[in-house]
């Protein structure tokens, strides 16, 4: 076993060497606004373990129609966690942008607790007009926005307002000066057509999370994306999220770019100062 | 030694592999450490007479040099005329096993015919395994409605007899149900690869770890549709696994298996 642990430890120097900043986490609610503190240590030692330095979490609500006190109770559990591990975790804050001025002060609160950026579900479609006015206001605050984000094959009644790739790409014209991020390319079924959507969207960016390990995700992603368009996360899959970008035939510098998040690095510095 | 229980070589009709060749998968799995593995041709999944498939496989075996020893498995689909008769023609070949997909194949693993191909593999010494399916629910084809099939199903199954070695990959190998549960235990025979074993947030594989123990439990990447080093990370980054545990998943239990 001794060689391949050599290969294993030999190739996760990749992560030990080099600053990681993990872009999509969860953490979760014991209760509502209360952390689940066993599994945000689980998800902290995990992360220990795989060299991570920075790990943006959020609690992200489900529901079809969520309060703004919900999102507050959400965006609380998350302070929690940053407080708990403040050497690592940072927060998104999570809104339902259909409460337009009322989700932006939500933003705001967040924001001054130090919060990174915004983290949207599927409450709506990215480019339905309900989402410009949040969308504008973090376009003012230099802010990033998260959306979970697929093209499902399957399962579709689930999450009827999921956005694909076409949804961002739409956004993404129409607001050139958002930082949108496409989440999970590999998380949310048909990552080819993801990728098609928004290949030619400069300001759409995306993260390599999900369960998906396929091969090869991560070389299709940079090759259509170029690799300062691709953020490293792993959304739960916290192992095999490592190794999917360890495997990856793509150039080391380029797997570096990735992990440091060099596009978004500002949004980082940010917040540490 | 490091021996992986799930690739494949051929095409996949739904998306462009990386590489199709048994040369190809053989170079990969080198680089990555992998001495032995267990290699089904996908062709033979989509070829109404299976054995098509199963015989290009050994065509390429012929030609092969590299150093990873392979182990062939054919596709049967044991309700397709004169399965059985098949089953003993790939014995015959020097196939170590076959592989059922019965989503493709529109027939149940507790139906008589697979149980009876389950039962003749075991008396002619050869392994079965059972995949949970190619690609993830959310992603397939829209004309790929294939279902998995049950813990329960394969439970059945196996219930045929008690000598066939016998491979599961399996999504949430913990939830499989109380009738595989049973069989599992009863035996010593059936193993769980860990491709699928999760880790979300690093628990899923130490599940499976304390629901299967140390030596029932089998590496499997599902190499080229899915990358090998995600299945390194989960086994050395658990602290669930000790060093003796990681071996015999890597590969003493197939090794003791196999005779090697």
């Amino acid at each position: 076993m001794k060689n391949i642990k050599t290969y294993y430890e030999d190739k996760l120097k990749l992560f030990s060497d080099n600053f990681v900043v993990n872009w999509h986490e969860h953490v979760r609610e014991a209760s509502p606004g209360e952390l689940d503190e066993a599994h945000c240590d689980r998800l902290y030692n995990g992360c220990k373990v795989t060299f991570q330095d920075k790990v943006l979490v959020s609690v992200p609500i489900l529901d079809e129609h969520v309060t703004i006190e919900r999102c507050a109770q959400a965006n609380d559990t998350v302070y929690k966690a940053m407080q708990r591990y403040p050497d690592m975790i940072m927060g998104m804050c999570f809104v339902n942008g259909g409460h337009k001025e009322k989700a932006v002060e939500e933003v705001k609160r967040c924001v001054d607790m130090g919060f990174v950026g915004v983290k949207l579900y599927h409450q709506y479609f990215i480019n339905d007009e309900n989402m410009n006015c949040l969308v504008e206001a973090c376009i003012d605050m230099d802010i990033p926005i998260l959306v979970h984000a697929g093209k499902l094959m399957r399962f579709t009644e689930r999450q009827p307002r999921l956005s694909g790739g076409e949804h961002f790409a739409d956004m993404g014209r129409r607001y050139p000066e958002a930082n949108i991020i496409m989440a999970h390319i590999a998380g949310g079924g048909d990552w080819q057509w993801q990728l098609k959507g928004i290949a030619d969207v400069k300001n759409i960016y995306t993260d390599l999370s999900g369960s998906v390990v396929d091969y090869p995700v991560v070389e299709e992603t940079v090759k259509t994306l170029g690799a300062d368009r691709v953020l490293f996360g792993t959304d739960g899959t916290l192992f095999a999220g490592v190794g999917k970008i360890l495997a990856a035939n793509i150039p080391d510098e380029d797997k570096k770019s990735i992990l440091a998040g060099t596009s978004y690095e500002r949004f980082i510095r940010k917040v540490n100062k | 030694m490091l021996i992986d229980t799930c690739t494949y070589v051929g095409h996949w009709p739904f998306r462009k592999l990386p590489f199709n060749t048994l040369n190809e998968l053989c170079e990969s799995a080198k680089k990555r450490m992998v001495t032995h593995i267990f290699c089904t041709n996908l062709n033979a999944v989509f070829y109404k007479d299976t054995m098509e498939g199963n015989y290009e496989l050994l065509e390429e075996l012929k030609s092969y040099k590299g150093d990873v020893v392979v182990y062939p498995f054919a596709v049967i689909n044991p309700v397709y005329v004169c399965a059985l008769e098949d089953i003993k023609k790939c014995a015959e070949l020097g196939f170590k096993g076959i592989e059922l997909t019965p989503q493709y194949h529109n027939y149940s693993l507790d139906s008589d015919e697979a149980r009876a191909a389950y039962k003749l593999c075991g008396e002619l010494g050869l392994f079965v395994k059972v995949s949970a399916g190619f690609e993830n629910v959310r992603q397939r084809h829209i004309i790929d409605k294939t279902e998995e099939p049950s813990g329960a199903e394969i439970a059945a199954m196996a219930k045929a007899s008690d000598k066939t070695v016998t491979i599961v990959n399996a999504h949430f190998p913990t939830a499989l149900g109380p009738n595989f549960k049973e069989v599992f235990s009863a035996r010593d025979n059936i193993f769980m690869d860990v491709m699928r074993t999760d880790s979300f947030v690093g628990r899923n594989f130490d599940d499976a770890i304390a629901y299967a123990g140390y030596d029932r439990l089998v590496f499997g990447t599902m190499h080229p549709f899915k990358y090998i080093e995600p299945q390194f990370v989960k086994l050395f980054s658990t602290k669930a696994a000790t060093d003796e545990g990681k071996e015999k998943i890597l590969y003493k239990n197939m090794q003791r298996v196999l005779g090697l």
